[in-house]
């Protein structure tokens, strides 16, 4: 049975102490609802977690100036529901509510579910898209800004150093632009995404191209795959009801390049073709 | 390791192995076994538990993230020997069966009430979304809170 030491800093401070003195042999645990998991079912060596759901700083959604700070102990029921995400946000609030169970939401965090690094991943389309930011903090309390899109190294694995923590999430708000979020599973909820999509674009009237167009689509390797040509071409396109069947073309080629060879392609090439309506959607009801 | 939280409205003060999660503590150490370990991953739902009033997965819990914590388990509803509104309501509609997936079901129900005294049918299947059960179907189990929601509009009570 693995032997298990907690400690249980109360605050920033005290984080970086415990740091200090555990980081290289220590996991940092927010919600658990990965890690607790691997605890139970992995017998492995003894283990030293640094369990940061004490810490009351690292959770909060607030607007400064013209960004959006989310702290990474900020739940994924908190971020569903909170009124800024709704109003800058949209995607990522919609990423929060689609993951897991009402369960699972209350617990697990945004900061663990960028640190688990899971292909699958449902807050990553919707941050990438946002270009969103972390802060990252390491034991001597220095930090540094790291784009989101960078942190998954390797499928479960990021690129942090052992000593580095996540302490914030920030994404700006680009007045005008509306973010959404879509996945499929093998079930309607409490799934993990088979294929996942996330669209930020800047909606300026009927019949007129999409600006600022960002389009991200996960479940597909370690990184949030970045469609440049379906987002060059909406930003080309008068939006109308036929746009959505090319972009649908433009998503098939992405994946097609994305995973090559892989058992999952034909689906997921088809797939696509259904998310690529839904993204648009929200837009054309605009109209 | 010492960790100190309330558990059915009384305070307990425990030494445990750190490596227990919630559902370890309350089921072994409290002998509180309403809550089941139906699966271990947070996918079933069995082992729902109220922790400040939000609904968790015990099994995904570590026991020392509940310190300084209210939780509320199935065997905390009942006052005074009588049944919550729930729990009654489930009989009342045949919404249980084996009676495995209940104490989950009602918690994650009882959450859903605290929060949205009045919820349509398509909230109350959110809200249950995470808890499984394979013998009824779920058609009573939804009927059974959207019952106990009434009764407790009608009563006044949460």
């Amino acid at each position: 049975m693995t032997k298990v030491k907690v400690e249980t800093p109360g605050s920033l401070e005290e984080l970086k102490q415990c740091l200090h003195s555990v980081r290289d042999r220590a996991f940092l645990l927010a919600g658990g609802t990965d890690l607790v998991i691997k605890l139970s079912k992995h017998s492995c060596e003894d283990v030293i977690l640094v369990d940061l759901s004490g810490i009351k700083e690292l959770n909060y959604i607030k607007k400064d100036g013209n960004q959006i700070s989310i702290g990474a102990c900020t739940t994924f029921s908190q971020l569903a529901e909170h009124r800024l995400l709704k109003e800058h946000g949209l995607g990522l609030a919609e990423a929060a509510s689609q993951m897991g169970s009402v369960q699972i939401r209350n617990r697990a965090t945004i900061g663990g579910n960028i640190a688990n690094a899971s292909p699958a991943a449902d807050s990553l389309p919707a941050l990438v898209v946002l270009d969103a930011v972390a802060v990252v903090m390491d034991k001597d309390g220095k930090t540094e800004r790291v784009p989101v899109s960078e942190i998954p190294a390797a499928p479960g694995h990021n690129s942090l150093r052992k000593d580095q923590v996540i302490c914030q999430i920030s994404f700006p708000i680009r007045p005008g632009c509306r973010s959404h979020y879509v996945k499929l599973g093998s079930r309607k909820t409490v799934t993990i995404a088979r294929l996942n999509a996330a669209i930020c674009a800047e909606y300026t009237g009927k019949n007129t191209p999409l600006r600022q167009v960002k389009i991200g689509l996960g479940a597909l390797g370690p990184h949030v795959v970045l469609a440049h040509e379906a987002a060059n071409f909406l930003e080309h396109t008068p939006l109308g009801p036929e746009t959505g069947e090319e972009m649908a073309e433009l998503l098939a080629r992405e994946v097609d390049r994305a995973i090559p060879g892989r058992y999952s392609l034909p689906y997921k090439r088809e797939a696509v073709k259904g998310l690529a309506q839904d993204l648009l959607r929200p837009f054309l009801d605009l109209e | 390791m010492l960790v100190c939280f309330k558990v059915n409205g009384k305070e307990y003060s425990l030494d445990i192995d750190p490596s227990m999660r919630l559902i370890d503590v309350l089921r072994k150490k409290l002998a509180l076994t309403g809550a089941k370990e139906g699966c271990g991953e947070g996918e079933c739902g069995a082992c729902t538990v109220l922790m400040d009033g939000l609904a968790v997965n015990s099994c995904l819990v570590l026991a020392i993230q509940a310190r300084g914590k209210s939780i509320v388990t199935i065997e905390g509803l009942e006052e005074n020997g009588e049944l919550d509104s729930i729990q009654q309501a489930f009989i009342d509609h045949g919404a249980i069966q084996c009676g495995y997936c209940t104490p989950g079901m009602i918690m994650s129900a009882k959450a859903l009430l605290l929060k949205n005294p009045h919820p349509g049918e398509e909230e109350i299947k959110t809200a249950l979304a995470g808890n499984l059960c394979r013998c009824t179907g779920y058609n009573k189990i939804v009927k059974a809170v959207q019952q106990a929601a009434d009764k407790m509009m009608q009563d006044g009570t949460r």
